[in-house]
C-alpha cells in the first residue's frame, strides 16, 4: 500500500520540484508563490467550495479519459467533446428559462452528455473501424471540435452586442444551485455520483470487465469471443457522453455561458487526472481536487498579489509532464542505460 | 501563380522542419507529440537573440539551440524516468505555452505579441520561377536529402532505426536504445527550433504566444502519413500547406475563418484515410 | 598457450536465488573447446538462468565463470562479448524492418569516412560466411520477409561476424520445419570441426542425441549429470531429467460417432493476398483427433484461424453441428460449440496480465453463472473458478494472481480448463506442448485423450512428429495449402 502511494507522490513532488524551480528562474519567489496558491485555493470556506465546485468538470473528464484508457485507446479528444458539450448545454439552457427548476438543470447536461457522445462517434469510426491512429486522430478531432464550436457561435448563436464569440448567458434557473454551502454547487454531488458509479462499473460491470481485457490484450479478447469493436465503440461513446457531461456541468455551473476560451485545457487536465489518478476512482477524484487547486488560484493569485496567472500554469504542465513519471524501476532504466553505453 | 507557389514553398517551411524532426524522433522509437512546445521556444529565442545580436543567423542558432535543449529535456524525463511519450509531450506544449507568455510579460511587459525593432529578417535567395526564398527554407529542402542519405546510408542511421523499431533486439547487439532516442530529441529539437525561427524572423517577422498555430500537431501527422521517410513526408508538408494556401484564397470566395482554420485538420484526417483505404484493399477483412 | 589444455569454460558452485527460489544451485562443470555441449532439463530446471549468467545479463550470487581457466567478471552483454560469447535468441533477435545484410552487421558495421557503411565490404564478408557456413542467402532481402530457418541462419552467422567463438543456442530449433532442423544440425557440427564452443539447448533429445559430444541435465536448479553422447540413451536422459522412469503414452480410443464439423472447400488468403489453404474438405467426428501436420507455415495457423473465426475465408462452407458458421462472428461459433487453443499460448490463449479468474470466465463472462443484468457476480465466479481449476491440478497460490506468474505447463492447463469448461463438442488445438516439460506434456496429452474419450472432436496441429504420431486417430497433411491423407503423400 505504501508503496502505490508513493508511486503516486513522486510525480507530484517531481512536478511541483520542477515547476519550482522554473518560476525561480523567472524571477519570482517560488514559496511565496506556493503559498499564494495555497491561499486562494483553499485560504477561506468560499474558496475550498469553489475548489471543490471546478473539480467537477476534471473529476468527470478523468473518468471519461480513464474508460478510454482502461480500453487500451489514448484518447486525447475529450477537449473537443468538453467544448462541444459545454456549447450543447448553454444553448439548451437557453431555451429552457420556463421549465420548472430540476428539469431546466436536466435537459441541458443531458444535451451537453449526447454532443459529446455524438461528436466522439467521428474518431470513434476513424479509430476502431478504419484503423486510424488513435492519439493523432482524437488530436485532430480536438482542433475541428474547436474551430466548430467557434464558427457555431459565430454563425448561430452569437450573444447579440457581444464582441468576442459568446453566447447569451443562460437564464438563472438553469444554474446548477449550491447545495449546503455557498459556492458548492450541485456539479460536485453529480461528479462524486459519477465516481461511484464509475467504481462500480470498474469491478462489477461486464463491460467494465470487457474494456479491461481487450485493455490488455486484444488478440486474446478476439479469440475468446469478444466483440472488441463493440466494447471499443462503446468505451470510447461512453467516455464521450462524460466528457460532453463535464463541459455541461462547467457551462451550468461556473461560466454561464458559452464562450471562447470556454476550456483552459481542461481535456489535457482531465488526461493528467486519469494518469495521476492510475485510472482508479479514488486516484482520479483525489487528482482533480489537486489541479482543480491551481485552475481556482489561477484567476485569484493575480488579483491578491503580482504573481501572473501563468504561474498556475506552468505548475499545471509540470503536472502534465510528471504525472506519468514512475520513480520505481529508475534504477533499472539507469543500468540499461549504462550498459548501452559500455560498448 | 507563381505568387501562390512562392506563398506554399515559405509557408511550408516550418511545417516540413519540424516533420522532419518529428520523424526522425519517430525512428528513433519516439512519438514527439511536443514539437509545438519546441516550435515556440525557439521562435521566442530566436527574435530575443536576434533583436539583442543584430543578427538573424545568431538568432537562428539561438532558436535551434534552444529548441534542442527543450526536447532534450523532454527526452530526459521520457527515458530517464519512465514518463508516457505523449503525455509528457502535452505537458511540454502547455508548460513551454506559459513559460513563453510568462517571460515575454515579466521581461517586456506585453502579453501577446512581441515586436522587437532592432531583430533584422532572415535573409533572402532568389530563385528563377519561384522569387526569393529565405534561406531556412533552402535548407529544410535540403535537409530532406541529408537525412534520407543519413538514415539510408551511415551506421548511426541504422542504429537509430533499429533501437526505434525492436529495442530489445537492438540491445542484445550493444546499441542503447535511450541513448538514440536521447539523440534523436536534440535533432528533432534544433530543428523544431529552427521552425520557430523561421516564423519569428521570416513569415510572421514578430513573436507571439500562438506564433505556431498547432504546426506541430499537423507536422505529426504529416510525418505519420509519410510514414517516417523524409521525402514522403516533405511532399506531405507541401500538399497540406498548398491546401491550406488554397482555403485562405478561398476566403474570399465567403468560407467563414474559424472553420477555414479547421481545414488543415480535417485534410490529415482525410489524408489518413484514404492511406488505410488502400492498405484495407490489400488486407481484406475479419470479422468480428 | 594455456588455453588448449584448460576446458573454455569451467563454472564453479555457480548459485543464483531469486526470492526463496533456488534458480540455479551449486552448478560445477566444464565446456570443452571446440564441442558441443547440451543442457537438458524440464521447465524451471535453471538453463535459462545459467545462459544469462554466460551472457552477462544475470549475476550468480556466488560461485564464479572462467573462460580459458581465467576467472572472468560478466557484469553486461557486452563484457560477454568481449570474451566471445555469442547467443542465438530462442525469440531471434533478428530485426524485421531491415534487410539481412543490415541485421548481420548491426552493431560492428564497417565504416566509412563520413560514418557511411560500407555496404560493398559487408557484404563480401557476409558472402565469404555464407559459403563457409554451406547456405546461399539473399543478402538484400527484408528480413521480416524471409522463413524463419533463414533468419536463424543469419543470426548464427551474426556470431560469427562479430568474432564469437561461444554459440549459445537456445531451443534453435523449435520453429523449424524438420529438413530445415537437419541443416541447422550439420551447420552446427560444421562449426565445431573449426574449432567453435557451442552450447545447445533443446527439448528435443533426439537432436541432442544426434550431435551433442557431452550432455548436461539440470533439475530444480541442481546439476544431476554429465554424461558423454556415446554413454546415453533416450531413456536414461529422461530418467535423469524428470528422476522417474519415462511414462507410457495416453492412447486415444477409436470409437468414432456422428460427424460434427464439416468443411467444405475452404479457400483462405492472408493479408499480403497469397493464398494459404486452397479448398480444404474435412469431415470430423466425435471421438476423434485429427492431427494435421505439414511443414511450418504450410497453412495450418490459417486453417484453424478460420475454423475458430479469427480470419475471414476467401471462399467456401463450414458446418459446425449441422450449422452453417463460416460467416459467423468468434462469439458465435464458440456457444455453438467450438473451443480454440492457440500456438500462441502468451497471447492468444492467455491474457497475462489478467487474474487467473479472468482468463477462466473470458467470453463467458456475459452469461449465467458469472454475471446477471449486465453486472459480475463474483462469489459464483470464485468458487466456480476454484472448482475448475482445482479439478484441472492448476497449480496456484491464489486464483487473483496474474497469469503470467504461472509456469508453461500450468498456463497451458489454464486454457485448456477455460475451453472445455464452457463444453465444446469440437476442439481446435495448435501447437499445445510447445515450451512444456514433459511432465506437463503428459497432462495435456491425457486431458485431449480424455476429451475424445467422452465424444469431443480434436483438431491438432503440432510440429512434434511424435505428438501426432502418438495423439491422432488420423492424420491428415498440408502441403502446399492443399490438404492430403498422410497415406497419399506416402505413396
Amino acid at each position: 500500500m505504501t508503496g502505490r502511494l508513493s508511486s503516486h507522490l513522486g510525480p507530484i513532488a517531481g512536478a511541483l520540484l520542477a515547476a519550482m524551480v522554473v518560476i525561480g528562474l523567472c524571477g519570482f519567489n517560488p514559496f511565496e508563490s506556493l503559498i499564494l496558491i495555497f491561499r486562494s485555493a483553499l485560504g477561506s470556506p468560499a474558496a475550498i467550495a469553489q475548489t471543490c465546485s471546478s473539480a467537477a468538470p476534471l473529476v468527470l473528464l478523468g473518468l471519461a479519459t480513464g474508460i478510454c484508457f482502461r480500453s487500451g485507446v489514448f484518447n486525447v479528444g475529450l477537449e473537443g467533446c468538453f467544448v462541444l458539450g459545454g456549447l450543447a448545454a448553454a444553448v439548451t439552457a437557453g431555451h429552457c428559462s420556463t421549465l420548472p427548476a430540476p428539469l431546466a438543470i436536466l435537459f441541458p447536461l443531458l444535451a451537453g452528455s449526447v454532443a459529446g457522445s455524438l461528436w466522439m462517434l467521428v474518431p470513434a469510426w476513424l479509430v476502431v473501424f478504419r484503423n486510424l491512429d488513435d492519439v493523432v486522430t482524437t488530436l485532430m478531432v480536438n482542433f475541428v471540435a474547436l474551430d466548430l464550436a467557434a464558427w457555431l457561435v459565430e454563425r448561430f448563436f452569437l450573444a447579440p452586442g457581444s464582441a468576442n464569440s459568446a453566447t447569451a448567458m443562460i437564464p438563472a434557473v438553469t444554474h446548477l444551485p449550491d447545495v449546503g454551502f455557498p459556492g458548492l454547487n450541485l456539479s460536485f454531488i453529480i461528479s462524486i455520483i459519477c465516481v461511484a458509479f464509475y467504481a462500480a462499473w470498474c469491478s462489477r460491470g461486464t463491460l467494465g470487465y470487457e474494456t479491461r481485457i481487450v485493455g490488455w490484450n486484444r488478440r486474446f479478447a478476439r479469440a475468446t469471443g469478444f466483440g472488441v469493436r463493440r466494447i471499443l465503440v462503446s468505451a470510447m461513446l461512453l467516455s464521450g457522453g462524460i466528457g460532453g457531461l463535464a463541459g455541461a456541468v462547467h457551462a451550468l455551473g461556473t461560466v454561464h455561458q458559452y464562450v471562447t476560451g470556454f476550456s483552459a485545457e481542461y481535456g489535457f487536465l482531465g488526461l493528467t487526472v486519469a494518469i495521476l489518478g492510475d485510472n482508479r476512482a479514488p486516484g482520479i477524484f483525489l487528482a482533480s481536487l489537486l489541479l482543480a487547486m491551481l485552475v481556482v488560484s489561477g484567476i485569484g493569485i493575480q488579483l491578491i498579489s503580482d504573481v501572473p496567472e501563468e504561474v498556475t500554469r506552468l505548475i499545471e504542465a509540470s503536472f502534465i509532464i510528471f504525472a506519468s513519471v514512475r520513480f520505481t524501476g529508475f534504477g533499472r532504466r539507469l543500468r540499461n542505460w549504462r550498459e548501452g553505453n559500455a560498448r | 501563380m507563381n505568387a501562390f507557389l512562392q506563398g506554399c514553398l515559405l509557408q511550408t517551411t516550418p511545417l516540413l522542419l519540424t516533420s522532419l524532426g518529428g520523424a526522425f524522433c519517430r525512428t528513433a522509437g519516439l512519438v514527439n507529440v511536443g514539437l509545438d512546445a519546441f516550435i515556440l521556444v525557439g521562435a521566442l529565442a530566436a527574435e530575443v537573440t536576434g533583436a539583442a545580436t543584430h543578427s538573424a543567423l545568431l538568432g537562428t542558432a539561438a532558436g535551434a539551440l534552444a529548441g534542442a535543449l527543450g526536447c532534450f529535456l523532454m527526452g530526459s524525463v521520457i527515458t530517464g524516468l519512465g514518463a508516457n511519450p505523449i503525455v509528457t509531450g502535452l505537458g511540454f506544449n502547455l508548460f513551454s505555452h506559459a513559460l513563453c507568455r510568462l517571460l515575454v510579460k515579466t521581461a517586456f511587459g506585453v502579453s501577446g505579441l512581441l515586436l522587437l525593432a532592432s531583430c533584422p529578417k532572415l535573409p533572402a535567395v532568389s530563385l528563377p520561377v519561384l522569387g526569393s526564398v529565405d534561406i531556412l527554407t533552402l535548407l529544410a529542402w535540403a535537409l530532406v536529402l541529408v537525412m534520407t542519405w543519413f538514415l539510408d546510408r551511415t551506421w548511426l542511421g541504422l542504429h537509430l532505426s533499429a533501437a526505434g523499431s525492436e529495442p530489445a533486439m537492438a540491445r542484445t547487439v550493444g546499441i542503447s536504445a535511450p541513448r538514440m532516442l536521447l539523440f534523436s530529441t536534440v535533432v528533432a529539437g534544433a530543428l523544431c527550433g529552427l521552425a520557430g525561427a523561421d516564423l519569428s524572423l521570416g513569415i510572421v517577422g514578430a513573436f507571439s504566444d500562438d506564433i505556431s498555430s498547432g504546426r506541430g500537431y499537423v507536422a505529426l501527422a504529416a510525418f505519420y502519413i509519410g510514414r517516417n521517410r523524409p521525402l514522403p513526408t516533405a511532399l506531405t508538408c507541401l500538399f497540406l500547406t498548398a491546401l491550406e494556401e488554397l482555403a485562405t484564397r478561398a476566403q474570399v470566395l465567403n468560407i467563414p475563418v474559424s472553420l477555414a482554420q479547421a481545414f488543415p485538420y480535417i485534410s490529415v484526417l482525410v489524408l489518413m484515410l484514404l492511406q488505410t483505404l488502400r492498405t484495407r484493399h490489400r488486407h481484406g477483412g475479419t470479422l468480428s | 598457450m594455456t588455453g588448449l589444455s584448460q576446458p573454455r569454460i569451467t563454472l564453479r558452485n555457480i548459485t543464483r536465488v531469486f526470492g526463496s527460489h533456488r534458480a540455479n544451485d551449486d552448478i560445477s562443470l566444464e565446456i570443452e573447446r571446440g564441442s558441443i555441449h547440451a543442457f537438458l532439463g524440464g521447465n524451471g530446471a535453471g538453463k535459462t538462468t545459467l545462459m544469462k549468467m554466460l551472457q552477462g545479463l544475470e549475476q550468480p550470487d556466488s560461485g564464479e565463470i572462467l573462460f580459458d581457466g581465467a576467472s572472468v567478471s560478466l557484469g553486461s552483454p557486452q563484457d560477454a562479448f568481449r570474451h566471445g560469447v555469442g547467443m542465438v535468441q530462442q525469440e531471434f533477435s533478428i530485426i524485421p524492418q531491415l534487410t539481412l545484410l543490415d541485421n548481420l552487421i548491426l552493431g560492428a558495421e564497417p565504416r566509412g569516412r563520413w560514418g557511411q557503411i560500407d555496404r560493398q565490404k559487408a557484404l563480401h564478408d557476409a558472402e565469404r560466411l555464407a559459403v563457409l557456413a554451406g547456405v546461399s542467402i539473399d543478402w538484400s532481402l527484408q528480413a521480416g520477409d524471409t522463413p524463419l530457418h533463414v533468419r536463424q541462419i543469419v543470426e548464427i552467422l551474426r556470431g560469427l561476424y562479430r568474432g564469437s567463438d561461444i554459440l549459445i543456442l537456445d531451443e534453435p530449433s523449435a520453429v523449424l520445419p524438420r529438413e530445415q532442423v537437419q541443416n541447422l544440425l550439420s551447420l552446427m557440427c560444421s562449426l565445431r570441426d573449426r574449432g567453435h564452443t557451442l552450447i545447445f539447448i533443446s527439448h528435443k533429445l533426439d537432436e541432442v542425441l544426434a550431435v551433442s559430444d557431452r550432455i548436461s541435465i539440470l533439475r530444480e536448479g541442481r546439476h544431476v549429470a554429465t554424461l558423454p553422447r556415446e554413454g546415453a540413451t533416450h531413456d536414461l536422459l529422461i530418467r535423469h531429467m524428470t528422476g522417474e522412469a519415462p511414462r507410457p503414452a495416453p492412447r486415444p480410443c477409436e470409437k468414432i460417432g456422428s460427424p460434427v464439423l464439416e468443411v467444405d472447400a475452404l479457400s483462405i488468403r492472408d493479408p499480403r493476398g497469397v493464398m494459404r489453404v486452397r479448398d480444404a474438405s474435412l469431415r470430423l467426428c466425435e471421438g476423434e483427433i485429427l492431427g494435421i501436420g505439414g511443414l511450418p507455415d504450410a497453412g495450418q495457423i490459417e486453417l484453424l484461424e478460420c475454423l475458430a473465426g479469427l480470419r475471414l475465408q476467401e471462399r467456401g462452407r463450414i458446418l459446425l453441428k449441422n450449422q452453417p458458421i463460416e460467416r459467423s462472428t468468434p462469439h458465435t461459433r464458440r456457444t455453438v460449440g467450438l473451443g480454440y487453443l492457440s500456438a500462441d499460448r502468451a497471447t492468444e490463449s492467455l491474457c497475462l496480465q489478467a487474474s487467473l479468474q479472468d482468463n477462466a470466465i473470458a467470453g463467458r463472462h456475459n452469461v449465467m453463472p458469472f454475471s446477471r443484468w449486465q453486472m459480475l457476480r463474483p462469489a459464483s465466479i470464485s468458487a466456480h473458478v476454484h472448482a475448475l481449476l482445482d479439478r484441472f491440478g492448476v497449480r496456484r497460490s491464489d486464483d487473483l494472481l496474474a497469469a503470467g506468474h504461472l509456469s508453461g505447463g500450468n498456463q497451458q492447463r489454464l486454457a485448456m480448463a477455460r475451453e472445455l469448461d464452457a463444453g465444446p463438442c469440437v476442439l481446435l488445438v495448435a501447437q499445445p506442448t510447445r515450451g512444456v516439460d514433459l511432465a506437463g506434456i503428459h497432462v495435456i496429452h491425457s486431458l485431449l485423450v480424455k476429451f475424445a474419450e467422452e465424444g469431443g472432436a480434436v483438431i491438432l496441429i503440432s510440429e512434434e512428429e511424435a505428438e501426432l504420431q502418438t495423439l491422432s486417430t488420423r492424420r491428415l497433411t498440408l502441403h502446399d495449402g492443399i490438404l492430403v491423407p498422410e497415406a497419399e503423400l506416402a505413396a
